[in-house]
């Protein structure tokens, strides 16, 4: 039987970030040798949506990031507050890493004003895609995640495909 | 005062002319489109016509509706990117005249006032239901008295050069308009002026809605706005102390805008003259020198002066002084290049490795099956 898995990763250091939006999930641990956590999405039998958790700051999370991360097709990144220290996070990962990171952020007033300010930052930052609260969790998850591969593919379309880099 | 009709498609194009204009007594009024402008045409006795577009065919049109429906009224035009011969035709139908988009300041005064006849003031129609100073009275608390259910009208701000509006609608506070920016900002902004003069009058036609938020909401905003700032303002030393740019700042480093401002305080300013300086969102400004003062790209008084003392003492010492310690201070930068490299090197950024992007497609559909 063909399965199909998706695999992609949160970055946060608040696991209440992600109660927020998944209230009741299931977080699990790696039985391989990372220790992270991870969340499981499934669309059908076949087909599922594999998110890791990471931290940055988290010396243990520090391999398997540089082992996982290059190799996900994006990250994601929750927005509560827009302050120096989650400005700190987006330049940290953006210093270490190519992958493409996704601002996630919730659909309230300060929406515009958390856009403004983003876009007032001196150096050049990930695209921010926007939580849209469906009916259930799962579907939530899944427009997310929809949003998304729509925003890389069409980036993809625009851009080409980056070239792996040459083994040295 | 005079009545302008402004006929513009987007409202922000509204709020961005009457933002600009110089305080004198003219009233304008917006209209989304001719038709609009016609059938609400016995408001008011207009004595200009305001036609914004950004497309040169639309204008066209509109200005023909409005010569041909009241030829005695005078017409200005603006669209942007305008080449001469499209301006001679406007000029030819009728328009009074024609502004490049996105018009200045300096352009709309010049104007505006070579009408003179129309700046005499008549005591009556220039009244206004309330003047009153910042200087002595606070933004929040003034707004929140006009905030009655019998109220309906517009608050107008003025400090200097700088203007702008919040538009009450039965007690609700509906609309704001302030620069650029979002209309729940400029309410943030314009109730915390400490300077500038506000008026407010009753005005039947107001915006549509754009601030969702209930008063008390907004007010609440109000209140974390200024327990923002002085979060902020914690961070600087006291109020009378100047901030200077540091004497080896290297101004290339810096984007344009960024740049004007560490001029500014080149000879040193107070966190309350750069307060009264910036035009903006001052909160957002405060975060940046915060950043600044962190770095030292912006010092205090005192360390400007230390750090200017030791530079002139250095170069008033003799010339084989001055050898002397180039020559040790580069054996000490080769000492550390040395030391440096037994570090292990800086962490390169890991490159993007995800191949699968065909997959991507197929997951995509498969996520939105399900």
């Amino acid at each position: 039987m063909k399965q199909s898995i998706l695999e992609i990763a949160i970055i946060t250091d608040n696991r209440k970030q992600i109660l927020d939006v998944w209230p009741q999930v299931n977080l699990k641990e790696c039985s391989f040798p990372f220790e992270v956590h991870y969340m499981v999405e499934e669309l059908d039998d076949q087909n599922r949506i594999f998110i890791y958790l990471f931290e940055l700051e988290n010396a243990g999370h520090l391999e398997p990031m540089e082992k996982l991360i290059p190799f996900l097709p994006f990250c994601l990144m929750f927005v509560d507050e827009l302050d120096e220290s989650f400005v700190k996070k987006i330049s940290d990962y953006t210093s270490r890493f190519e992958t493409p990171l996704y601002l996630v952020m919730h659909e309230d007033e300060k929406l515009k004003e958390k856009i403004s300010t983003i876009a007032h930052l001196d150096f050049k930052l990930p695209e921010f895609v926007i939580l849209e609260k469906q009916a259930t969790v799962s579907r939530t998850i899944r427009k997310l995640v929809k949003n998304i591969l729509d925003k890389v593919i069409l980036h993809i379309a625009a851009e080409g495909k980056p070239e792996p880099p040459e083994d040295s | 005062m005079i009545h302008v009709a402004v006929i513009a498609r987007e409202k922000s194009w509204f709020d961005q002319i009457i933002t600009q204009i110089p305080s004198l007594p003219i009233s304008f009024r917006w209209f989304e489109n001719c038709s609009v402008f016609f059938k609400n045409q016995e408001l008011e006795d207009w004595q200009l016509i305001y036609l914004i577009s950004d497309r040169f065919d639309l204008l066209q049109e509109e200005l023909v509706q409005v010569k041909e429906q009241i030829p005695e009224i005078p017409v200005l035009c603006t669209v942007p990117k305008l080449r001469q011969s499209q301006r001679q035709l406007l000029h030819q139908l009728g328009a009074k005249e024609v502004f490049p988009w996105p018009v200045t300041r300096q352009e709309m005064k010049y104007f505006f006032k070579s009408y003179p006849e129309f700046f005499i003031a008549k005591a009556e129609e220039d009244q206004y239901d309330f003047i009153g100073q910042l200087d002595f009275v606070d933004g929040v608390e003034l707004l929140r008295s006009f905030c009655t259910k019998e109220n309906t009208g517009i608050l107008t701000f003025n400090w200097d050069e700088r203007n702008g509006r919040i538009e009450i609608q039965n007690g609700q506070i509906v609309h704001a308009a302030y620069r650029q920016l979002d209309p729940l900002t400029s309410v943030l902004v314009l109730t915390s002026w400490h300077h500038g003069q506000v008026s407010f009058k009753e005005e039947s036609f107001i915006s549509k809605r754009t601030i969702m938020l209930t008063n008390k909401q907004i007010f609440d905003e109000c209140l974390q706005y200024r327990q923002e700032r002085e979060h902020l303002l914690q961070a600087f030393p006291p109020e009378e102390v100047k901030l200077f740019t540091h004497p080896d700042l290297n101004f290339e480093d810096f984007g344009p805008s960024e740049r004007s401002w560490l001029y500014k305080m080149y000879k040193g300013r107070t966190i309350l003259e750069l307060r009264d300086l910036y035009e903006g969102d001052f909160n957002f400004m405060l975060k940046k020198l915060k950043l600044w003062l962190e770095k030292q790209y912006i010092i205090p008084e005192e360390e400007y002066h230390s750090i200017r003392a030791k530079k002139e003492a250095e170069m008033s010492t003799s010339g084989l002084t001055r050898l002397f310690r180039k020559i040790l201070k580069s054996e000490q930068k080769e000492k550390e290049k040395e030391t440096s490299k037994e570090q292990p090197p800086v962490q390169k950024k890991l490159p993007y490795l995800f191949a699968s992007f065909e997959n991507l497609q197929i997951f995509k559909s498969m996520v939105e099956e399900s």
